[in-house]
């Protein structure tokens, strides 16, 4: 009895000691995949590689609770975040772990291709693994489709033309939303990356000017589409911090397309609607119907701390994560595109945009939240929620754009 | 000689001894709190100081800059925008949820069943604002809440597809309203308690001397209620300056920051574009405001009163 009395503290660590390295904490800002993630963790504790999801509910004191303990020994040991400018800042401060190879050791196997690893490469070396790369695609609900005669356009003409059926029959054609602000980017970037691809991308590296021309042509052609009726009203909820307005229109019919990353499916799938049976996926088409198609994506990368205290264990579980064995529970679990090439997965809406990606092999953007200073494109979604709200405003828009990339560029020179 | 005095060194010895620790000891009671305010007031409060001047972002070592953050805010639209919603926040949270509760407050003393209302009227104060937020986000959305609706059913067609939370200044006077809606509870209690303390002789002497109608609130009533007036349009004041949780909620701000207040604004800074000596510089300005505003109305409230 002494001998266990006095034993027992010892017996209590060793036992919280393989505990916490059984149970390593994946942190992240995303309430909806917490569960999935520990699902993963539970099948890589089988071989020694377990970690459970702790999630946050509020992105911004997740990223205030993340960016402070990293150069701390209190850091997270793995965790979420977002690629381009807003990874380069920790990259810079010297707080993240080269996980190159980790990837060369399945590149090697072809298990993953070259492109992907671009949006988490910094200065040759690679800093993070995909937790998903979402494909922006147009989801659309085939009743409506099939009630106003149409099909899903391969031309802009085309697509024009369906928007003007559906309008026709009382159908809003497509939703956009200034709620939780973020989505106010989501139209301006479609329409400049379809309409002329390239000046997008020097638009986001401080190479072109938000007074241009071509932004001009494309803050017109959204406030045409405005003034004809093809969108919602900007106060539609879209679902990703409020109301989920636009899913709930979506699902009875009155808005015929909604524009989002593919994990939008699970925001769907809310609704009841039956993926396949009841709406489908295509890429929007290009301006110019000789022009390669495009698709905006967005890498979401997984991180590992320098200085976690149980990195060792971190880095067991991120070779476990790029496996075949987990990637394909986690793709299906979360309906994502697989980014492992040995991965298939069972949703036919994930499976039709799959097969749309290699079929018409577009060119793929980065998402302007990522590929753009934070620091322009944070005010800057308030700026195009101005002109959503009144699109009368596109002067003094894109001239308050321009001088919030005047302001960032100007002191990088 | 030598007896008495050795008789009585140790009794004066006993007695400073008991003289030191009974002066010791308030101190020693008071030592816990100080050692609290010190460690998660003072401290913070300074530090928070000394950030307004330097460049911090959360991840390395902050330079000293000067006043440039404070020149950063005098020369920004958006702070002055803060400022002025902030404004408008401090007035209306101190005119309405402190006015309707005292109004509520006079009605409910005479009205049957006044203690169902009571307890109606405090429910919403028990919740948390954000979860009132929430709840209002609901009621507010245009396309499928609960106010659209009923507009609609009552016929006011054209309001029925207002933008309540995207609309400005709508939309803060929706939040507004929201925290109206939360808050005139707690002041209400407030004024109950007040109203049920007062003494009833001058009440019963203005009465015999014919004060009636709204004569006798305004003359008689509100005169004697000062300290609890005084007291809720201050607590409501020092509110309606640090609203946040609210805001946030609802619209975060926006949309294109035409809701933000100066707390929000901090947020902003702070944690979502991690300029965290501008954040600081703001909290400040909130405080330096708060304090000067706090200072110049009780000191107001406190003249006043000694000439009563």
């Amino acid at each position: 009895m002494i001998k266990l009395t006095k034993s027992f503290p010892l017996v209590l660590t060793l036992a919280l000691s393989v505990a916490a390295a059984q149970t390593l904490e994946l942190y992240n800002d995303k309430p909806d995949w917490n569960n999935n993630y520990t699902k993963v963790g539970d099948l890589g504790a089988k071989s020694g590689a377990g970690f459970k999801g702790v999630t946050f509910a509020d992105p911004s004191t997740y990223q205030a609770a993340v960016r402070t303990s990293l150069s701390t020994s209190k850091a997270p040991a793995m965790f979420t975040w977002w690629s381009g400018y807003r990874m380069k800042d920790l990259v810079e401060s010297g707080t993240l772990q080269d996980l190159t190879p980790i990837w060369q050791k399945y590149q090697k196997a072809g298990e993953y291709g070259s492109d992907l690893a671009k949006a988490f490469t910094f200065d040759g070396k690679i800093y993070a693994l995909p937790n998903n790369v979402a494909y922006w695609a147009v989801f659309y609900n085939k009743k409506a489709y099939k009630d106003a005669g149409i099909t899903p356009p391969t031309t802009w003409a085309q697509l024009e033309s369906n928007n003007a059926k559906l309008k026709a029959r009382g159908v809003t054609a497509f939703g956009q939303s200034v709620e939780d602000r973020w989505p106010a980017f989501i139209w301006f970037e479609e329409f400049l990356t379809r309409q002329d691809p390239d000046l997008y991308e020097r638009l986001m590296v401080g190479k072109a000017k938000y007074t241009d021309p071509g932004v001009t042509k494309v803050f017109t052609t959204w406030k045409g589409w405005m003034d004809k009726g093809y969108f919602t009203p900007a106060s539609t909820g879209f679902g990703s911090g409020g109301t989920n307005g636009m899913a709930k229109l979506f699902a009875q019919g009155k808005l015929a397309n909604i524009l989002a990353g593919d994990w939008y499916t699970a925001t769907i799938a809310g609704t009841g609607m039956k993926p396949g049976d009841d709406y489908g996926v295509f890429i929007l088409p290009t301006m110019n119907a000789k022009a390669r198609p495009v698709i905006i994506y967005e890498a979401s990368p997984l991180i590992v701390s320098k200085n976690a205290a149980n990195k060792a264990q971190a880095l067991k579980v991120a070779d476990f994560w790029m496996s075949a064995k987990a990637q394909t529970l986690w793709s299906n679990l979360q309906s994502f595109t697989p980014v492992n090439n040995e991965v298939t997965v069972d949703n036919p809406v994930t499976k039709e945009l799959t097969s749309a990606l290699s079929k018409s092999k577009p060119r793929l953007i980065n998402r302007i939240w990522e590929a753009t200073p934070t620091e322009i494109i944070e005010p800057g979604v308030d700026e195009l929620s101005k002109f959503m709200l009144d699109p009368s405003t596109q002067t003094q828009v894109q001239a308050n754009l321009q001088k919030l990339a005047d302001a960032y560029w100007s002191k990088q020179k | 000689m030598t007896v008495t005095q050795q008789g009585r060194t140790p009794a004066r010895r006993a007695s400073a001894r008991r003289s030191t620790a009974a002066s010791l000891a308030p101190y020693l009671f008071v030592l816990p709190a100080v050692f609290f305010v010190a460690v998660f007031l003072l401290a913070p409060m300074l530090y928070t100081f000394w950030q307004s001047f330097t460049d911090a972002d959360g991840l390395r070592t902050p330079n000293l800059v000067g006043l440039r953050n404070y020149a950063e805010l005098l020369t920004s639209s958006n702070f002055t925008l803060s400022l002025r919603n902030t404004l408008i926040w401090v007035v209306a949270s101190v005119v309405l949820p402190v006015g309707l509760a005292f109004a509520l407050a006079l009605a409910l003393e005479r009205v049957v069943g006044g203690n169902f209302f009571r307890t109606a009227l405090y429910l919403p104060s028990t919740l948390a604002a954000a979860a009132a937020g929430v709840l209002f986000s609901f009621i507010f959305d245009p396309t499928s809440g609960v106010l659209n609706a009923a507009l609609g059913a009552l016929g006011f067609s054209s309001l029925s597809q207002t933008e309540w939370l995207f609309r400005s200044p709508l939309n803060t006077w929706s939040m507004i309203a929201t925290y109206t809606w939360q808050s005139v509870g707690a002041n209400l209690m407030i004024f109950l308690i007040g109203l049920q303390s007062l003494p009833r002789e001058p009440l019963e002497a203005a009465k015999i001397d014919g004060a009636s109608g709204l004569k006798f609130p305004r003359l008689i009533t509100l005169p004697l209620m000062t300290p609890y007036v005084t007291i809720a349009a201050l607590m409501a004041a020092v509110n309606g300056f640090k609203v946040f949780d609210l805001i946030w909620v609802m619209t975060q701000g926006g949309p294109a920051r035409s809701s933000e207040t100066l707390a929000v604004t901090m947020y902003r800074e702070g944690f979502i574009l991690f300029h965290q000596g501008v954040s600081a510089a703001i909290a400040v300005v909130i405080s330096l405001i708060a304090l000067a505003f706090s200072y110049f109305y009780l000191r107001n409230v406190m003249d006043k009163e000694s000439h009563v």
